[in-house]
């Protein structure tokens, strides 16, 4: 059976990053069940905040063009989410708009969104684990961006104490819904492999 | 190619409803594109108010183990969802809520919504077509219930006027809203059939 290619990255470039760890953690597991890592950090995709004005003078940014692509040679992507005041990062949110208005001429609205599959996870320091910050970004892919996401979610509360020493996850709980998740969007990633490049 | 199976029903029993109407459309354009289309109402399916007491006393309802199964039976559930005070209706929130708490030995935890695909929509008199109780319903069922839901939904604002005498839909954006949304449940039913 060919190898799912799923593209992994976190909502927050700080260093030491929970959700850094949790990206880093979701990619070994996912390479450990069969599919195709791509991890990329958004610090190597730097834009400026989302601006009409500069879109109409100088078009969108080549780094969302070239995340754009690189999301469109993946039949599945795992964004590991921060939650900032109950909702997205606007590292995050900025790099969704920007993609959302990258199409070649022969491709649907918002392409690096269709043909592919989502799926979200988030790490935080509050007891529960970045959910509302989760159900913000699902909305957002889904009604604001038309992706297809999979119900599954990893979300891991405590996060400062949640990690063993070889970043596998400790509460027994979160680590069933880790499995899960990879699970579902392995298998999902691979439905959908005749149809992405 | 395999036809997928898919089961439709209406939020409301209401004589008229118009949400019935949408269901009814909606089967029909799923039949056009060679779907195999189980339309139900949920009249023929009663359910009490969910209440642990009688649960624990009687068990659920019959009418919920044979929705269950009916459902298991299919590869996609449309739900066409009218908003009520900008949220879903009780009769669909007391049968989703019997629902969830049925699962055989092996099976998991609300069986009835994993392993297939669901798509909602909605007509409402308002001018914004129920959007407001189908993102309710999009986190009762993704979050609360963990079924895979497509994002595109249909949408019927002014639906007093939304229906020609055929059943069909007059409003251009309505009806382009609903061949996406019959696009990709086919897609997705179709890879499960």
């Amino acid at each position: 059976m060919a190898h799912p290619r799923i593209l992994v990255f976190s909502g927050s470039a700080r260093t030491g990053s929970h959700n850094a760890r949790l990206a880093s953690l979701v990619g070994q597991r996912l390479g450990e069940n069969g599919a195709e890592v791509s991890s990329i950090s958004l610090r190597d995709f730097p834009m400026p905040l989302y601006d009409g004005d500069l879109e109409n003078s100088e078009g969108v940014p080549e780094n969302a063009v070239a995340l754009k692509r690189l999301i469109q040679q993946h039949h599945g992507v795992f964004i590991a989410s921060p939650e900032y005041n109950a909702g997205v990062t606007p590292l995050l949110k900025n790099v969704i708009d920007w993609i959302s208005r990258v199409s070649e001429p022969s491709e649907p609205r918002m392409a690096a969104y269709k043909g592919r599959v989502f799926a979200l996870g988030s790490a935080s320091t509050s007891p529960f684990g970045g959910i509302r910050g989760l159900a913000n970004l699902r909305l957002v892919l889904e009604t604001g961006v038309g992706a297809l996401v999979i119900p599954e979610m990893i979300a891991v509360p405590n996060a400062a104490d949640a990690f063993d020493p070889s970043g596998g996850l400790a509460n027994e709980r979160a680590a069933a819904s880790l499995s899960a998740m990879i699970r579902a969007l392995i298998a999902e990633a691979s439905l959908r492999m005749s149809k992405a490049a | 190619m395999r036809h997928p199976r898919i089961l439709v029903f209406s939020g409301s029993i209401r004589g008229g409803s118009y949400n019935t109407q949408l269901a009814a459309f909606v089967a029909k354009q799923l039949v056009l594109a060679d779907a195999d289309v189980t339309r139900i109402s949920l009249a023929d399916y009663p359910m009490p108010l969910y209440d642990g007491d009688q649960e624990r006393e009687k068990g659920a309802p019959e009418s919920a183990h044979k929705l269950k199964r009916l459902m298991q039976e299919h590869q996609g559930v449309f739900i066409a969802c009218p908003e009520y005070n900008t949220a879903i209706t009780p009769l669909l929130k007391n049968t989703l809520d019997w629902l969830s708490r049925l699962n055989d030995p092996g099976e998991p935890a609300a069986a009835a919504f994993k392993g297939r695909i669901f798509a909602i929509g909605a007509a409402s008199t308002g001018a914004l077509g129920g959007i407001r109780g189908l993102i309710g319903t999009r986190t009762i069922l993704e979050v609360g219930l963990g079924a895979f839901l497509i994002p595109e939904m249909v949408m019927v604002p002014n639906a007093a006027d939304a229906f020609d005498d055929k059943g069909d839909l007059r409003n251009e954006r309505s009806m382009a809203s609903l061949d996406a949304m019959v696009k990709r449940f086919l897609s997705e039913t179709r890879a499960r059939a």
